[in-house]
């Protein structure tokens, strides 16, 4: 069991919970997706799991090695697309030679062959992306953590980038953990889906999506379910946090809140 | 073309000119013309140059223009011509030269170690940051009775004037250059476990290169400045001695040969930055090799 939660919360020092007692166990391949309304804490959880922020309570543990991908590529603007894949291994100290062989490896599963030694302001932003996910592959991780790895891009480069990223997963067997605003793209990629409340962030669903692949979220019946379910939810989530805000703004006048919850709706 | 400095207000402009002299460099709409059209084009700019040249030298040779006031161009190159042979002038740029260099030298080590660590470290930055600020109000010109007082008038003092005017430009150029680098390559980088030594080699110096380079400019400017006026002071030797001997004994086509070996060495050092800026920044010019 790659990744095991176990209570965890996570209070700021300004003394906002930004989690509250999360407890999750992901298994060997399983692609999950962490899906939540905006500050439900979701990328929180997922910075711990790489080790970049620690709980304030309760334990966290991930076994074997763990690859990043952040929402914005973060390439090195001096170093090739081949320097910045092997950047990892680098670090290693893996040598020069083995480093070259694996990185231009892991720019093949990504379709970025041809621009290994081009620079990343050559390149459009799904190639950067792109990049970044070789970069996160090239140290054959065990768990690929992802924030929003698709949300800066384009409506069509996402959804290539989405059967790219499902391809790697079908071939590699890695286990995903994937933060994402959309339920759509949760649905099209995950085997198991964790919706997170509004701050302080706990776990409100937790779905299994077993739906065939390749998966059609307007047409397969299971998938359109699921969708409701979670729709719902969140819909029920994102007017509970309009009302407290509005109820704090306002003491006590009376407002109606409804138009909120279409806004945020149509975020989701 | 994009490139990913983020520069602070200041030094900015300098990067912007910097690029668009880059981009000078690529062809443009220039080379769609015919060879004959491009040569005519290249002697373009020499015309006035020429014509500007051609008058002064009648005007001296007339008598309109009394060498006292202004020497005829031949007579400066003559002038440069009995420098050459005699050795005097190799000897007098060397020495302004390396004056200038070990100014920069000590300067600019300095400015680049301190802004490397008042922006790598926040407590180096409330520590010394504010009494840096403090002190670079301060021109270094006005310091000069003080230096002359502590130093005299010899080398130390003229080391300590360069070394004063280049501390700052490449202090503030390197402590913002750290500062802007994108935070989101330190996130990712401690991602892969990227700490201390290694994060501060492999992220943040090529991050602050570009800004450090353009302070490497500014301090040049600063320098041959600085040189200049500490060479007017006193000197023994150097292209100051040079021009103030010769402006004693009314030998203004020596004056001028000074002002153009300033010049020169001003044009040299800047030649050799674009050159460290073409081989460390490569990566903001380059197109797909393949």
């Amino acid at each position: 069991m790659p990744i095991v939660v176990q209570n965890v919360g996570r209070v700021y020092p300004t003394g906002t919970v930004a989690i509250e007692n999360i407890s999750l166990t992901i298994n060997d391949g399983q692609f999950v997706s962490l899906i939540g309304p905006s500050g439900c804490g979701k990328s929180t959880l997922l910075s711990m799991m790489a080790g970049l922020d620690a709980p304030t309570s309760g334990n966290l543990a991930v076994s074997g090695r763990v690859g990043v991908v952040f929402q914005e590529p973060a390439l090195f603007a001096w170093r090739t697309v081949r320097d910045n894949v092997s950047f990892g291994l680098q670090m290693q100290g893996v040598g020069k030679e083995e480093r070259n062989a694996r990185a231009e490896a892991a720019l093949k599963m990504v379709h970025l062959s041809n621009f290994a030694r081009s620079y990343p302001h050559e390149l459009s932003g799904g190639m950067r992306q792109r990049t970044a996910i070789a970069r996160a592959l090239v140290t054959d991780p065990d768990v690929l953590l992802m924030d929003e790895p698709f949300g800066a891009l384009d409506a069509q480069t996402r959804s290539l980038l989405q059967s790219e990223l499902l391809r790697v997963w079908e071939q590699t067997g890695k286990t995903v953990v994937f933060v994402t605003h959309g339920l759509d793209e949760a649905l099209t990629l995950s085997t198991r889906i964790v919706l997170m409340s509004a701050r302080p962030g706990r776990v409100l669903a937790d779905l299994a999506i077993d739906a065939p692949r390749p998966r059609d979220t307007q047409t397969d019946p299971s998938l359109r379910a699921a969708y409701e379910t979670l729709r719902e939810l969140l819909t029920k989530e994102v007017e509970s946090v309009a009302r407290a805000e509005h109820d704090r703004d306002w003491e006590g006048m009376s407002k109606p809140v409804a138009t909120a919850a279409e806004q945020f709706g149509a975020d989701i | 073309m994009s490139v990913a400095v983020t520069s602070p207000a200041k030094p900015g402009d300098a990067t912007s000119k910097a690029m668009d002299q880059t981009r000078h460099r690529t062809p443009g709409i220039g080379t769609t013309g015919s060879t004959v059209g491009n040569f005519g084009r290249a002697l373009l700019p020499l015309v006035v140059p020429v014509l500007l040249l051609a008058a002064w030298q009648v005007a001296s040779v007339s008598g309109a223009l009394p060498p006292r006031i202004l020497p005829a161009p031949l007579a400066v190159v003559a002038a440069a011509k009995a420098l050459i042979v005699s050795g005097d002038l190799w000897r007098h740029l060397s020495v302004s030269a390396a004056r200038a260099f070990l100014g920069l030298a000590v300067g600019g080590g300095i400015g680049f170690a301190l802004g490397l660590l008042t922006g790598a470290s926040k407590w180096a930055e409330t520590f010394l940051d504010g009494t840096v600020q403090m002190l670079r109000a301060i021109p270094n010109l006005a310091l000069l009775p003080f230096v002359i007082i502590w130093f005299g008038i010899g080398e130390e003092a003229k080391t300590f004037l360069i070394a004063f005017g280049v501390f700052f430009p490449l202090y503030l150029n390197t402590y913002h250059g750290i500062r802007s680098v994108d935070p989101d390559l330190v996130e990712m980088a401690r991602a892969y476990g990227v700490r201390g030594a290694a994060l501060f080699w492999h992220v943040l110096l090529p991050g602050a290169t570009p800004s450090v380079l353009v302070g490497l400019r500014f301090a040049l400017g600063s320098m041959w400045l600085t040189l200049i006026a500490a060479e007017a002071l006193a000197a023994q030797s150097g292209i100051g001695y040079l021009t103030t001997t010769a402006r004693e004994f009314m030998q203004t086509d020596v004056v001028l040969v000074g002002a153009l070996l300033y010049a020169l060495l001003g044009k040299a050092a800047d030649t050799a930055v674009r050159l460290l800026e073409r081989v460390l920044l490569r990566w903001q010019t380059a197109r797909a090799s393949n």
